[in-house]
């Protein structure tokens, strides 16, 4: 595109005008719309342009409007676009559309290769076209199980490195992504749960759990006085000098002498008319208030509730420990592959930890483009195996959400809850939860709800059939994940119990003063 | 006297009288063509610049160009008064009820006028003022008088920012900022002679001459493409939000008319449009911005080379390399060249990668490199002589162009002799920037040709490619 402050030159003008197609098409289309060994570069450039917005418009004009290939090669072009639906697949993807005109120009261009390799003309066109065909429709091929998987295609079709994508499709780990791609069509709460995290727009109801601390400044706009001085002219006040004007009372001595001539008067009173005679200037400074209204920040009388948000970024933490394996481990894949899908579809950030036993965590930043699909692969077709360390993944999301790009992120835990946490990690977790309103998400796939996960989760989602989904298909023996709660009340880390229990230490001392009956709790000792 | 002979005699006047309006001054070329054209047309001009700079000097000059013409001179301040403009009252006229002037050897009986610090014209004589430049009427008494004004020379040393300044503005053609002389011309300044008097004018204009000139500017004609760069100017002022009014545009069409006229032209060219920032703007900044926008437009601001047929060059280039390089480990498993949007073998020389480049080595091995029948080759070299052929219609324009300007030039009193010459250097360096291309075309062409061929043919019918 021309930038707004340059000056398009007369100069060639009609002859760059030509040309004019080149600047309404991608930098990527300019090597094959120029050099082509078909027909003439404006013909070619014009189909360009016409196919190009046509196929992003997800239509495909008839091959009698198509300025550029001759008509024996447009025909069966156009039947090789109808045939495989690509306009279809372009509609709103500018960047496959580019690939797919780019391929067109590229295998076209190859024709006078056949022929030179002893092909007649006619069949060197049938290879070439057969060429093309061929590789559209492997790659449809692929698109449609990206689609199916992910929703839409990664990066708008842009950058997908085909070649890579040929080998990545027909490895196992895809096999297992297309298994719990479908896995998740079991799970809908799953979804609607993973849709909601995060915290970058708000919702319509209001966050009962979240009140703002910081002092806010609510804007306001207050009238201001200020005075200003204002020069009145022609009030008697001040003497500034000499002005011509018509203002008898102010008129300079001389100018009577005039009067006392019989002609000369009348000079007096055209000067007058004229408004030409020498008076003395002069004005007054009056002081005046004005009003005006002025911007003013007033503080915001009492905190506030907020109102709740989602479809921020998303942190998920994935247990990878071998008592995962199973059911389980299907469960929290599908967990992870749906976060993906959500992030790509809404354009969030999606950040996963895989944890298993001490320094076993995997960080990556799922993405959907060729590498990250290849990541993504590579980790669902992996089998999670090892121990549990929660601190360590903990204590990097909370490092992370210190960052502005997390800043409004969500952590969702995927586990079996076979963990627990330390007194600190769990304090820090309540610090932000505090400070900037994290929320926690579990995810429990398992039988009961554990202390660990009790303490550092907000809310616990619970998949009580995850058996289904290994390869048994046994329900869950228990009825309720709250089995802790209803049988070891005190076990949990609630306030009251925590101020009801003796420490060691505390306890010991009694004992050795012999007070054994009488053991202080905290609120005693102080 | 017939017109074929009468415009030369008259340019050559023209000329000499140019010539000497400029002698004894140093860098005042300019102002003095500009205010010499504008009173040629008819218009007024306002010269705007520091105390001393010649301003006063250039007026004064400039009436001695005209023969027969009244010269009025006079500087106003804010207690001018109408008397020392248009002439005492008449008393005896006064006593017999009538309010009249007398206006002889004032100005409404001027020509040529001079007035200096004319923004300080206070209230009593605005009206009155401004009527006469925009009209030339004066209103004496009951009656209205028809003033034989040519041209106003105004002179101000700063630009009030009220609304008397902005219709003066409109009443000038032709506002000139003048600047102290630039460092290089300080030296010729101090050449000058103590009391350097203004040498005469050996055959000034005649009031035939004028209305000759008028006559002869109303059959000059506005080709197609003035007009559309008249209307572009038009449109980016517009754009800039410094709209241009009607009766402007008529003065500017006017003044190139002349201007056409005095070269004994009898068409308007669109080289004379470089004539137009001063009318189209009162501020340097502004009129600089204005000189830029025509002479891009034009094409003579700097030497370019046109943008979408350089990329054109450039792509035959890139395909040069592409093919130079292209070897058969660009075939994938089914045989067909490899085909990635990104980038055809960087990947794979990263796959194969070491430090040392033994993967491009490999690649170019001569078992390795691609190799290209006649077809294909004859297929390259049809589309870049092809390209050569669009080049050189781009040659024969700039030449067309290149001749205009030069003949433009030759014979134009009014353009600037250092505009000329940059105009026409920027103009060659344009065409050398084509050559270029040119040569890189050519080049590419041999590249072409030196492609590696495939083996002569054995007679016999090769097989097939393989391509599913």
């Amino acid at each position: 595109m021309v930038a707004p402050n340059r000056v398009p030159r007369r100069l060639f003008a009609a002859l760059e005008a030509r040309l004019a197609d080149l600047d309404r098409l991608p930098r990527s289309l300019w090597l094959g719309g120029l050099t082509h060994s078909r027909g003439g570069i404006e013909p070619r450039l014009a189909l360009l342009v016409h196919l190009r917005t046509a196929m992003v418009a997800g239509e495909l004009p008839a091959a009698d409007d198509w300025r550029w290939p001759d008509a024996e090669l447009a025909q069966p072009l156009h039947g090789v676009f109808t045939r495989q639906g690509l306009h279809t697949y372009c509609r709103d993807q500018a960047g496959l559309a580019d690939t797919v005109l780019q391929s067109l120009l590229f295998h076209l261009d190859f024709i006078v290769d056949y022929q030179d390799r002893g092909a007649e003309a006619a069949r060197a066109r049938q290879m070439a076209l057969e060429a093309f065909e061929a590789d559209w429709c492997e790659r449809r091929g692929q698109m449609d199980e990206l689609i199916e998987v992910f929703g839409s295609l990664p990066d708008d079709g842009k950058n997908t490195r085909w070649d890579q994508m040929r080998g990545l499709l027909r490895s196992a780990g895809w096999q297992e992504v297309v298994r719990i791609r479908r896995l998740i069509e079991r799970l809908p709460a799953l979804s609607a749960l993973i849709r909601s995290l995060g915290r970058a727009r708000p919702t319509q109801d209001v966050d009962t759990g979240r009140l703002r601390r910081t002092p806010t400044l609510m804007p306001a706009t207050a009238l201001r006085a200020t005075t200003r001085t204002v020069r009145v002219p022609d009030l008697p006040g001040e003497t500034r000098g000499v002005e011509r004007s018509d203002r008898i009372a102010r008129m300079l001595p001389i100018e009577s002498t005039l009067l006392g001539h019989r002609t000369l008067r009348l000079v007096w009173h055209a000067r007058r008319a004229e408004r030409t005679l020498l008076t003395y200037e002069d004005d007054d400074r009056m002081q005046e208030v004005v009003h005006e209204e002025a911007p003013v920040w007033l503080p915001d009388p009492a905190p506030q509730p907020e109102q709740r948000q989602e479809m921020g970024p998303m942190l998920i933490c994935v247990d990878t420990s071998g008592s995962m394996q199973g059911g389980a481990e299907a469960v929290a894949k599908a967990t992870v592959l749906e976060a993906v899908r959500h992030a790509h579809a809404q354009k969030r950030d999606c950040h996963v930890f895989a944890f298993g036993g001490p320094d076993e965590v995997v960080e990556m930043a799922l993405t959907v483009d060729s590498d990250g699909i290849e990541r993504i692969a590579r980790f669902l077709g992996q089998a999670f195996r090892g121990g549990t360390d929660i601190c360590g993944p903990l204590e990097r999301c909370v490092d992370m959400l210190e960052s502005a790009q997390w800043e409004l992120a969500d952590l969702l835990v995927a586990t079996d809850g076979e963990f627990g946490a330390t007194a600190e990690l769990s304090a820090r977790l309540d610090a932000a939860k505090q400070a900037r309103g994290l929320r926690v998400q579990g995810v429990l796939i398992g039988d009961r709800e554990t202390i660990g996960l009790l303490e550092i989760a907000d809310d616990v989602f619970w998949v009580p059939d995850w058996r289904r989904y290994g390869h048994s298909d046994a329900d869950s023996p228990v009825h309720s994940k709250s089995l802790t709660a209803m049988y070891f009340p005190g076990a949990l880390r609630t306030p009251e119990n925590r101020d009801a229990t003796r420490s060691g230490g505390d306890a010991s001392a009694a004992v050795r003063a012999g007070q054994r009956q009488n053991i202080p709790t905290k609120e005693t000792r102080k | 006297m017939n017109e074929s002979t009468r415009a030369p005699a008259l340019r050559e006047r023209l000329q000499r009288i140019i010539d000497t309006l400029c002698d004894g001054l140093v860098e005042r070329d300019e102002a003095a063509r500009l205010v010499l054209l504008a009173a040629l047309a008819g218009e007024h001009s306002l010269l705007i610049g520091p105390p001393g700079t010649a301003k006063s000097e250039l007026a004064r000059r400039l009436h001695r160009a005209f023969a027969e013409a009244r010269y009025f001179e006079r500087l106003l301040t804010r207690f001018s008064v109408p008397e020392e403009l248009f002439g005492p009252l008449s008393i005896s006229a006064l006593e017999q009820d009538r309010y009249e002037r007398q206006t002889a050897g004032f100005l409404p009986e001027a020509s040529i006028a001079f007035i200096d610090e004319v923004f300080k014209a206070n209230s009593a004589i605005l009206n009155a003022l401004l009527t006469l430049l925009n009209e030339r009427e004066f209103d004496n008494g009951a009656g209205r008088q028809r003033c034989p004004l040519v041209s106003v020379v105004g002179a101000t040393n700063e630009v009030p920012d009220d609304e008397v300044a902005e219709a003066f503005f409109d009443r000038f053609l032709v506002r000139l900022v003048i600047e102290p002389v630039s460092p290089a011309g300080f030296a010729r300044l101090l050449e000058l002679p103590v009391n350097g008097v203004a040498p005469d004018i050996d055959a000034p204009l005649t009031e035939d001459d004028r209305v000759a000139l008028v006559a002869a500017a109303a059959g000059v004609a506005v080709p197609e493409d003035v007009r559309g760069l008249l209307a572009e100017l038009r449109a980016q002022r517009r754009e800039q939000g410094a709209a241009v009014s009607d009766r402007r545009w008529v003065k500017i069409m006017a003044l190139l008319r002349t201007a056409a006229a005095c070269d004994g032209r009898a068409s308007v060219s669109v080289w004379d449009l470089h004539l137009l920032p001063p009318c189209l703007a009162a501020d340097t900044e502004t009129q600089t911005e204005l000189e830029a926008w025509l002479t891009a437009r034009l094409g003579v601001d700097t030497a370019f080379s046109p943008e979408r047929i350089t990329r054109a060059v450039e792509a035959f280039e890139a395909q040069l390399t592409a093919e130079q390089q292209a070897n058969d480990l660009d075939f994938d498993d089914s045989g067909r060249l490899r085909f990635s949007p990104d980038d055809m073998a960087g990947d794979l020389a990263d796959d194969i990668g070491d430090a040392k480049g033994g993967a491009a080595a490999l690649r170019m091995s001569y078992q390795r490199r691609r190799r290209y029948g006649a077809i294909h080759i004859q297929a390259r070299t049809d589309q870049i002589d092809a390209l050569c052929v669009r080049l050189a219609a781009y040659r024969d324009t700039l030449g067309h162009d290149r001749r205009d300007l030069a003949a433009h030039a030759g014979a134009s009193l009014w353009m600037a002799p250092a505009f000329a010459a940059a105009a026409l250097r920027h103009l060659d360096d344009t065409g050398a920037a084509l050559n270029q291309l040119e040569g890189r075309l050519r080049a590419a062409r041999a590249g072409f040709e030196a492609l590696p061929r495939l083996d002569t043919d054995p007679g016999t019918v090769p097989d097939l490619v393989r391509y599913d």
